[in-house]
């Protein structure tokens, strides 16, 4: 009787699996010197739980029910009170929540209505992530292989301004990639199919053996060339494997999870190893991690819940079941960003000082203020790590500030200097600033 | 073996061959070899060819041998001939001197890609296309853009190119909140890579090879801006006869603008409506599509096959499993028949797998297989049962069974039902036997002629087929490697890339209409005075136009075509950029519709407009240039063909005068037998073609390598007379000699 362990060997693959990177060092550039920084947009929809979000005046993130999952980063946290989608025009208020977001200006006349205001099309411009990345890829020093991925989970199988955040430019949405085996194997080809095509090759050469011998000699020499090719794959993978790996290797995926609503938390899970570890190999240094969409209905059952988030978020204030799940909701959200930087702090950063999230800004946006009001005020936003920790804590930065003026700090965080973005109305004050 | 057959024959005349194999030793052998294989610094060539015992006798009687002419003549010059005839130079001599094998092969890349789809296919069902044209429409009003809409009618729409403003027919119509959806399939009547775009103000999504078109559409534009027309596009890999299902979705909600265009542009061809010719109301199954590049295959021969191997080759095999495994993976439950929590899941993966194996191989798994390529698979999954599925699914697709179809054997080594099954499909449609051939190789029922020959008739009825028979047209036809027949646009001011896409698809249906006719009859394809044209080709060519937007076989204005010599694609294809070149035309039909017998030019001469005086004719540039004694050895035959279409210019218009002087088409014309006669215009050559054995043998032997893959003599030296007998006796049934060729060569009859 084999054992599994002499079966697996027998197969031609040691231990877990084979990593079959033929070329995979050239997939990622070397670690580059100079101080490296990242930036990532982290999206969840439908608005916030005000009263349970907004921290104390002391800024104390364990006292806030949404926002405790954070304290652990509590240095290196700012939340920012006080800004404002003022962006204006055609398209409902989550439309032009999701789809000026980024932008910060207008979305183009068009045929998708909403549930009230004036149809609208796409937005009429780049999003901030997509000029910084544009600006990156310039500059030989900064340039990576993707500059930017952008990624989702749970994002429904379709295109209009609620399920698009990033643009490439004026009427080009950006479809975030929420697969994580398409996004392993844009970020490692097929490399996982190969690494499960090598354990077959030992019993291939075999047959091909036991074929070729019962052939005519004439015939025989196209087989034996072929058995040759197989032979030669089968060292190179060895070689392979022992050789090549990367200063972080491939994130293994659990081949088996459906994408479905009840995998989201595996699937987010997966989603941000990879992003992270993209990251890591400097394969990029943008990415944004879209979850659902504006007006995203997600079925949160991992949570005990079992309505729809969009419809729950229109329930009044006054409806404490509704509100108490809106919590557990964002608490979920709160808790894949802690997940995120967690994992950003544990990786060191390789040729510098310190760990990833050191050099690393993520930005936790929404559509929406307030899901029953729509509200486009007060927009609830937590950066953490990088330019969080410059000023951390709780920060009111005043009223109705248009979100121009963060995009432009953003920008300018990553060495871009711009002095308008989006609509140029909203950046008279120029780049916000908290302390 | 076979040299004691070429004896036996001698003994039977034993005075001739000894008198005439004796003056040959003696005069011949010093410069052509003891077998005509040629003498270095001597004559190095071969003497092998195609003249009549007769040519060669006043050949030899005139010329031979060189530093004496007059040391072997007439009686002598006859003996030696017919010695030199039977022992090495004829076609047959050949064949019984150098007995073919037949080769061993793979798969080629068109035969393994439409495998893989088929094996797919056959868990889903094979779609069958009716006659129903075009697209099914259903149209509605809408009270609210995501919401509540009211029918208003369903038809079938032949063409999608719609302007709801204006005669878009549908009653009740809002003109400001309206949508539609279109249902059907595309059928593609090439294999590559094909564009699609859509043209619309409004919101549009179209899914391709999507049946539930639950994922994400093929080509989105669902998102319209601003009411502006734009034009978004797509491009999708497909195969040749192998339906991919269409769903189109439209709305207009408060929009002045509202319309849309749906357009396509085959391999080949250019941007156009999609044809409601390919478009069918009936529904398809989603195909695996393989979209992982493949090195070409082999032509040297002058037909496809799979001979050689290489790295890049195997890589392409690896990948294209790969890429097979992974688009399997996204519905393996549905083609496993069975759900994701379900307790026998890992049996019923098991089964499919073993299930892909048996359609793979076609053939039932040997004990042998079944461990390596299942149970030792699934023994050690360890819990993990999708990886070791997509195991056993990548080993049987890069498995030496289903890629060499020639190992599909016994036990034993021998030919057996199966064997028969796997032949019919791969000749006739270059893919695995479906459910039918199966079942028939399980129950024993192909095993007498009857039953054979039965089954071939059933699969040749088969739409791959008509794919498969096209591809030999062009092939035949040398149309695959005539990719660029621009020509000069001040000549020719409107013969545009749409023309000669038009005039593709003009003989594609010609021949297309000729074999599957009731009386598919060879001698049609040179007789029919009648072109296909749509309308475009009509005004273009001056002809009457048809009714419909469709092509439709209508006579030609100068009422003077005999069928493929005289399209125009094909008298395009063999010209120049600004002139028709009789060479090219002459060689060409020569030597693939003729079936002369051409050696290649002794010294190349290349042909320059530049150095004759520009009065002279395209007849007269010609004539000059090949006037030597050497080159008139094959341009006897070669000139008469192409002179006698010089009333055809370089795009295939009827013309009179050339220069102002008037085109000559009459000349004299070199037979095999070594006869002349005289060849005023394309209906001699038609009379040529049709009662010319030489002719029919040509396009017997490309027929048969098309279908085969393997040199005819592999199969013994009389099969072509066998072949000729029976196409001949058959009033030139192309159907019928197919059938004849499959049963021909089922391995069970050697």
């Amino acid at each position: 009787m084999t054992s599994r362990r002499q079966f697996l060997q027998k197969l031609g693959i040691t231990g877990a699996a084979l990593p079959f990177l033929s070329s995979l060092p050239s997939f990622a550039g070397g670690p580059t010197a100079g101080n490296k920084k990242r930036l990532i947009f982290m999206f969840s929809p439908n608005g916030t739980v005000p009263t349970k979000f907004w921290p104390d005046k002391e800024g104390n993130l364990a006292n806030s029910p949404i926002l405790a999952p954070l304290a652990p980063f509590q240095g290196q946290t700012a939340v920012l009170k006080g800004i404002s989608n003022r962006v204006g025009g055609d398209g409902d208020r989550h439309m032009r929540g999701m789809s000026c977001l980024l932008t910060g200006a207008r979305l183009h006349p068009g045929n998708i209505q909403g549930g009230s205001d004036s149809p609208a099309g796409w937005a009429s411009a780049i999003s901030i992530d997509q000029e910084i990345k544009n600006f990156l890829q310039k500059n030989e020093a900064t340039h990576t292989r993707f500059g930017s991925l952008e990624i989702g989970v749970a994002v429904p199988e379709r295109a209009d301004p609620w399920t698009r955040m990033c643009y490439a430019g004026s009427n080009q949405p950006l479809a975030p990639l929420d697969d994580p085996y398409q996004m392993l194997n844009k970020l490692y080809g097929r490399s996982k199919g190969r690494q499960t095509y090598a354990s077959v090759l030992d019993s291939l050469g075999s047959d091909l053996k036991r074929v070729s011998k019962s052939l005519a000699a004439e015939d025989r020499a196209m087989l034996e060339q072929h058995m040759t090719l197989v032979r030669e794959m089968e060292r190179k993978m060895e070689v392979a494997a022992k050789a090549g790996e990367l200063v972080h290797p491939e994130p293994e995926l659990d081949p088996n999870i459906e994408l479905v609503n009840d995998n989201t938390p595996q699937i987010a899970r997966m989603q941000m190893d990879l992003l992270i570890n993209a990251m890591a190999n400097d394969m990029t240094r943008i990415g944004s991690l879209q979850f659902m969409r504006s007006v995203g209905q997600a079925r949160m059952r991992w949570l005990d819940i079992n309505e729809g988030h969009h419809s729950l978020s229109h329930e009044p204030d006054k409806n404490n079941d509704a509100q108490a799940k809106l919590e557990k909701i964002n608490v979920w959200f709160a808790e894949q960003l802690a997940y995120l930087a967690q994992k950003l702090h544990d990786t060191p950063e390789a040729g510098q000082d310190g760990n990833m999230l050191d050099h690393t800004t993520i930005v936790w946006v929404n559509e929406l203020g307030k899901g029953n009001s729509h509200t486009l005020d007060d927009l609830p936003i937590v950066i953490v790590g990088g330019e969080g920790s410059k000023n951390p804590g709780f920060h009111n930065v005043g009223q109705k500030v248009p979100h121009n003026r963060l995009l432009l700090t953003l920008a300018q965080s990553m060495g871009h200097n711009i002095e308008t973005f989006g609509e140029k109305k909203w950046c008279q004050e120029g780049a916000l600033k908290w302390s | 073996m076979h040299h004691w057959i070429f004896l036996g024959l001698l003994t039977v005349l034993p005075a001739l061959g000894n008198r005439g194999a004796k003056i040959y030793t003696q005069h011949c052998a010093s410069c052509h070899g003891d077998q005509g294989e040629g003498v270095a610094d001597e004559y190095d060539e071969a003497l092998v060819g195609k003249k009549s015992v007769e040519s060669l006798a006043k050949y030899i009687h005139r010329t031979m041998p060189e530093d004496d002419e007059d040391a072997v003549i007439d009686e002598d010059a006859r003996l030696v001939s017919e010695y030199i005839h039977s022992a090495f130079y004829s076609p047959e001599a050949q064949a019984k001197l150098k007995p073919v094998r037949r080769d061993f092969l793979r798969r080629t890349q068109h035969q393994h890609r439409r495998a893989i789809t088929d094996i797919v296919q056959s868990f889903r069902g094979r779609a069958w296309m009716g006659e129903e044209h075009g697209l099914r429409g259903h149209y509605f009003n809408k009270e609210k853009m995501n919401n509540r809409k009211k029918a208003l009618i369903k038809r079938v729409d032949p063409v999608i190119d719609i302007d709801f403003r204006q005669n878009h027919g549908v009653e009740g119509l809002n003109p400001d909140a309206h949508s539609a959806f279109w249902t059907g399939s595309i059928l593609p009547p090439e294999t590559g890579t094909y564009g699609f775009r859509m043209t619309s103000p409004n919101g549009v999504r179209f899914y391709l090879n999507e049946p539930d078109h639950g994922k994400s559409p093929f080509i989105d534009a669902w998102v319209s801006s601003g009411n502006q027309k734009r034009t978004v596009e797509g491009t999708s890999f497909l195969i040749a006869g192998h339906p991919v299902s269409v769903f189109i979705e439209f709305v207009c909600y408060k929009g002045k603008q509202s319309s849309l265009l749906i357009e396509w542009k085959p391999p080949h061809g250019t941007w156009e409506t999609i044809p409601s010719r390919v478009l069918h109301t009936d529904g398809s199954p989603e195909a695996v599509l393989i979209s992982t590049p493949f090195p070409p295959d082999d032509a040297s021969l002058g037909y496809e096959r799979g001979s050689s191997i290489s790295e890049a080759w195997k890589e392409a095999v690896v990948n294209a499993a790969i890429e097979a495994t992974e688009i399997i993976f996204d519905d393996i439950d549905e083609l496993a028949r069975t759900k994701p929590e379900q307790s026998d899941r890992p049996e019923k993966l098991k089964k499919f797998c073993a299930d892909f194996s048996y359609r793979a191989f076609s053939r039932p798994l040997t004990a042998e297989q079944k461990k390596t390529y299942i149970e030792d698979v699934f023994a050690y999954a360890d819990g993990d049962f999708d990886t070791a599925a997509k195991r056993s699914l990548m080993l049987t697709l890069t498995s030496p069974y289903f890629l060499y179809p020639s190992l599909n054997r016994d036990q034993n080594g021998q030919p057996d039902n199966y064997t028969t099954a796997a032949h019919i499909a791969l000749t006739l449609w270059d893919s695995i036997p479906d459910k039918r051939l199966l079942e028939a190789a399980s129950k024993g029922e192909l095993s007498n002629d009857k039953q054979i020959t039965d089954s071939i008739w059933s699969s040749v009825a088969d739409a791959r087929s008509k794919f498969k028979l096209k591809g030999f047209f062009h092939h035949w036809l040398n149309l695959s490697e005539k990719e660029d027949l621009d020509k000069d646009p001040n000549l020719f001011p409107g013969f545009d890339e749409h023309i000669i896409s038009d005039l593709r698809t003009s003989l594609d249906l010609f021949v297309n209409d000729v074999v599957w006719s009731e009386e598919s009859d060879y001698r049609r394809l040179f007789s029919e005075d009648r072109v296909y044209l749509n309308r475009r080709l009509a005004d273009f060519y001056g002809a009457q136009a048809p009714e419909g937007n469709e092509f439709e076989p209508l006579p030609t204005p100068d009422k003077k075509r005999a069928g493929i010599f005289t399209h125009p694609f094909v008298l395009t294809a063999f010209s120049y950029h600004k002139q028709t070149s009789p060479i090219h035309r002459g060689v060409y039909l020569s030597r693939n519709v003729l079936g002369r017998f051409l050696k290649p030019p002794p010294n190349a001469i290349e042909f320059k407009d530049a150095d004759f005086k520009p009065d002279l004719t395209m007849r007269e540039k010609v004539t000059h240039l090949t006037k030597d004694e050497n080159c008139m050895a094959c341009h006897s035959i070669i000139n008469p063909v192409g002179f006698s279409l010089e009333n055809y210019d370089a795009i295939g218009r009827f013309r009179t005068h050339e220069k102002d002087k008037p085109i000559n088409t009459v000349s004299e014309y070199l037979t095999p037998e070594d006869t002349t006669v005289k060849i005023t215009g394309p209906s001699d050559l038609a009379k040529l073609a049709v009662e010319s054995p030489g002719a029919h043998r040509a396009f017997l032997k490309h027929l048969f390598h098309h279908l085969i893959q393997q040199p005819i003599n592999a199969y013994g030296y009389g099969q072509m007379d066998q072949l000729h007998g029976i196409f001949t006796n058959s009033n030139f049934h192309i159907r019928k000699i197919i059938v004849a060729m499959v049963e021909e060569t089922v391995p069970i009859k050697e």
